[in-house]
């Protein structure tokens, strides 16, 4: 039963992983651009949930879905497409400047002190099955996640601007010189990795209880870090990397003695550290990415 | 057969072989350069060139065979090993530090070696001082022009005091006075330090006029060594860049509506077309009527590529015009293009390996979606390239060359395209293979589409073609119909760069 309870937390917390990760690896893919920003995608959906939740929450869903999209594609047109094409570096360091300039921005409308995150209260309920003690929200945010990945597997894998998604990740040039509108592409990149970002927050916002500028940049280093994992530029790499992560930090809540706890973290990066000098290209190797000599 | 024993006084290359996943980049290539010798290494492009001279730098490792520097072993080195045991070398791109002074690039490598400062920089100003780009050394390396780029590249690896210097396409986008500059440097510099100069070069005329000795690369072998007359008169190095000369046969049956002054599709005016500083086209003017097969012939380097991307809009001229359907192209960008009926099938056929075969013919048929001849056209291409249909839910990575070449070819025509642009189709593909992409060409344009191409093949494009241009250094050579071109002796002038006396004994 432990155990049962143990993998339920593992894909739980690789989920919402991998949904960063994925979110991060779309952006890579089209742009080559490590989207730092991505993190307060997910702060701004866990504000917007938490001052619309005087509305029906169908309405909360909808508008704060529009709500993040809007930011994403507002930060698209507004800082990283004016700089398509320019050095990575100076995207990186775009992308860094987005990420500050949001969290300070949320610290000067909603203040520094964390605020309580209090939408959807019922998920907090503990559901008994068998034995097992599961929070309903265990099993919401494992339904959003797995409806996320399938809906992105879909979309990438079948429809026509999937194709044409992949195709642009895949060699930028050839997908101009095929009629594809690379600006249409990366900017639906940008609303799929808001989306992805949305459950996210809804997710954790409603696993840490409480909001705070800052609430993001947490689930963007590891899913980064799941990201690099999976082998920059794959989209099942990314997935798999995330599950991994939560999968290996999970692992380390269970077998670390107590007092080591605090610093599961640092062990969590330090496996990651020795399959990256083993297998440093990731898990899944990206061939459009290796440079010629 | 290169003696693997230890060689004082010289740099050895025996039995290189190089793999990259299942191509053989290099196979049991030996080479000898000896100090005070100057070693032109040419071969067409993708004849393992570069990755030669990589391994002999350290830069790659050999899968099979080594390198002796000056009689010593290698197994291990890293490149700073061979740099500090007298190996210098320059690369394509000239890698200089863009914000430091030239002075200060040019001592960068005494002070690698343990000079002091002062040292260093004595010895970099009598570098620059004997290459004449003293007056330059307190300027920022971005300021320079491209040919002074060149040069300060060259001074870097000079700053070494190599034994045995590599220089990759020193005189690449340079122009022709700049080049001959250039030849009187390298030759001076041989002079001056007594070191063996490894030379790789399209322009033919540095190659004859400046090495002792040639060796001749094509498909990752040695084809041919020798003095530059003796490689100027083989036919095997002849046909490695023009192909096989197979006038036996292959007579294309009556296109006589080719030659018709029909009305220009497409009509480029004194094109000049810059990448920073270095002049990539120089006042190109052709035409392409309706109908027509065009084919530009000419070596590596020579503007072909950047030609058809001024035409593709990938990239913006400097000045002159083209004209497509009668009007002229301007700030268009290439998906616009492409949707008007210009289509390129790129060189090296750029196919996305991570996509299947159908989903690589659907990006193809991206600005005709919801056309109604759309299923017509698609099921036409799978009709001209059967062995793409047996392969529709494969990963396109798998093809092979042959079959990778027809994807790119299919996915060009799924756009509807009313002018098809390629780009090197025969470019790393066996003979029969070029024979069977070159008789669907003919075949696609006998049925009424506008073809141009570009080629270094040119004995199988002027079998082809209606009408060619030989292209060299960013300049139309020569033109005229390829049946004239075909037997014309300034044809391997125009191509190759010879002065007439020392041209290549044919026949």
């Amino acid at each position: 039963m432990i155990a049962l309870q143990h993998i339920l937390d593992a894909v739980n917390v690789g989920g919402l992983y991998a949904l960063m990760a994925l979110g991060i690896g779309l952006i890579f893919g089209v742009m080559r651009l490590i989207n730092f920003a991505h993190g307060e995608m997910v702060m701004a959906g866990g504000y917007a949930m938490a001052m619309l939740s005087a509305l029906p929450a169908p309405a909360v869903i909808a508008v704060s879905i529009i709500i993040v999209v809007a930011l994403a594609v507002a930060i698209e047109r507004g800082a990283f497409r004016p700089l398509r094409g320019k050095d990575p570096a100076t995207l990186l360091v775009a992308s860094f400047t987005v990420s500050y300039f949001l969290q300070n921005l949320s610290v000067l409308v909603f203040g520094a002190r964390p605020l309580p995150f209090a939408f959807m209260p019922g998920l907090a309920e503990i559901l008994e099955i068998g034995g097992l003690r599961v929070p309903l929200l265990q099993f919401v945010s494992l339904g959003l996640t797995v409806l996320a990945l399938a809906g992105l597997a879909i979309l990438v894998k079948r429809t026509t601007i999937g194709i044409e998604l992949r195709a642009a990740a895949e060699d930028v040039v050839t997908a101009q010189l095929s009629g594809i509108n690379v600006n249409r592409v990366i900017a639906l990149a940008f609303v799929i990795s808001a989306v992805l970002a949305w459950v996210v927050s809804l997710t954790y916002s409603a696993q840490i209880g409480q909001l705070s500028p800052a609430m993001g940049v947490r689930p963007l280093i590891i899913g980064f870090v799941a990201t690099i994992l999976g082998g920059l530029g794959s989209l099942p790499g990314a997935a798999l990397g995330g599950f991994l992560v939560g999968a290996i930090s999970v692992l380390l809540e269970v077998v670390l003695p107590s007092e080591t706890r605090p610093f599961r973290e640092a062990f969590l990066f330090g496996l990651v550290f020795i399959i990256l000098v083993v297998r440093p290209e990731g898990i899944v190797r990206v061939c459009a990415l290796q440079e010629r000599v | 057969m290169v003696d693997a024993a230890a060689q004082p006084g010289s740099l050895v290359a025996f039995g290189v072989g190089v793999h990259f996943e299942g191509l053989r980049a290099l196979e049991a290539v030996d080479l000898r350069l000896a100090r005070g010798e100057i070693l032109g290494l040419i071969g067409p492009n993708g004849a393992g060139k570069t990755t030669l001279v990589n391994v002999l730098s350290g830069y790659q490792r050999p899968s099979e065979g080594g390198v002796r520097l000056d009689g010593l072993g290698t197994a291990g080195w890293q490149p700073h090993h061979f740099a500090r045991n007298g190996l210098g070398r320059t690369f394509q791109a000239a890698r200089l530090f863009p914000e430091m002074t030239v002075l200060e690039n040019v001592e960068m490598p005494g002070v690698g070696l343990g000079l002091s400062r002062r040292q260093a920089r004595a010895r970099a100003e009598a570098l620059l001082s004997d290459l004449g780009i003293i007056h330059r050394a307190t300027v920022p390396a971005q300021a320079l022009t491209y040919g002074e780029e060149r040069l300060v590249g060259l001074a870097r690896a000079l700053a070494l005091t190599p034994k045995f210097l590599l220089l990759d396409e020193p005189a690449a986008g340079l122009s022709p006075h700049e080049a001959r500059e250039l030849m009187q440097r390298i030759a001076a510099v041989r002079e001056r330090f007594g070191c063996g100069v490894l030379l790789i070069e399209h322009n033919m005329q540095v190659i004859m006029r400046l090495c002792d000795r040639v060796q001749v690369l094509a498909r990752g072998k040695t084809i041919a060594v020798g003095t530059p007359t003796d490689v100027q008169a083989s036919t095997e190095v002849r046909q490695a860049y023009l192909g096989a000369s197979g006038d036996a046969g292959i007579a294309i049956a009556g296109k006589a509506a080719a030659a018709q002054a029909g009305q220009a599709l497409l009509a480029i005016e004194n094109l000049v077309v810059d990448y920073g500083s270095a002049r990539a086209l120089a006042g190109v003017s052709l035409s392409v009527c309706k109908g027509e097969f065009v084919a530009v012939i000419g070596p590596n380097g020579a503007g072909k590529s950047t030609l058809l991307a001024t035409i593709t809009g990938l990239v913006k001229p400097k000045s002159g015009t083209i004209q497509y359907e009668g009007r002229r192209l301007g700030a268009e960008p290439p998906a616009r293009r492409v949707r008007d009926g210009i289509a390129l099938v790129p060189e090296g056929r750029r196919i996305l390996s991570n996509l299947t075969v159908e989903e690589n013919l659907r990006v193809g048929e991206t600005v005709r979606r919801g056309d109604p001849e759309a299923a017509r056209r698609f099921e036409h291409v799978l009709a001209t390239f059967p062995v793409l249909r047996s392969r529709l839910k494969g990963y396109a990575g798998r093809l092979s060359g042959g079959e990778q070449q027809q994807l790119a070819i299919a996915r060009a025509l799924l756009s509807g395209p009313k002018l098809l642009l390629l780009d090197e189709p025969s470019l790393g593909l066996a003979p029969l293979m070029i024979e069977q992409v070159y008789e669907t060409l003919v075949k696609l344009n006998e049925d009424g589409l506008t073809i141009l191409l570009m080629e270094q093949n040119a004995n199988r494009a002027l079998l082809a073609g209606d009408r060619a241009y030989v292209l060299r250094h960013g300049v139309v050579e020569l033109e005229g119909p390829t049946a004239t071109l075909r037997t014309d002796p300034a044809f391997d002038q125009a191509y190759f760069g010879f002065d007439a006396r020392e041209g290549i004994a044919t026949h």
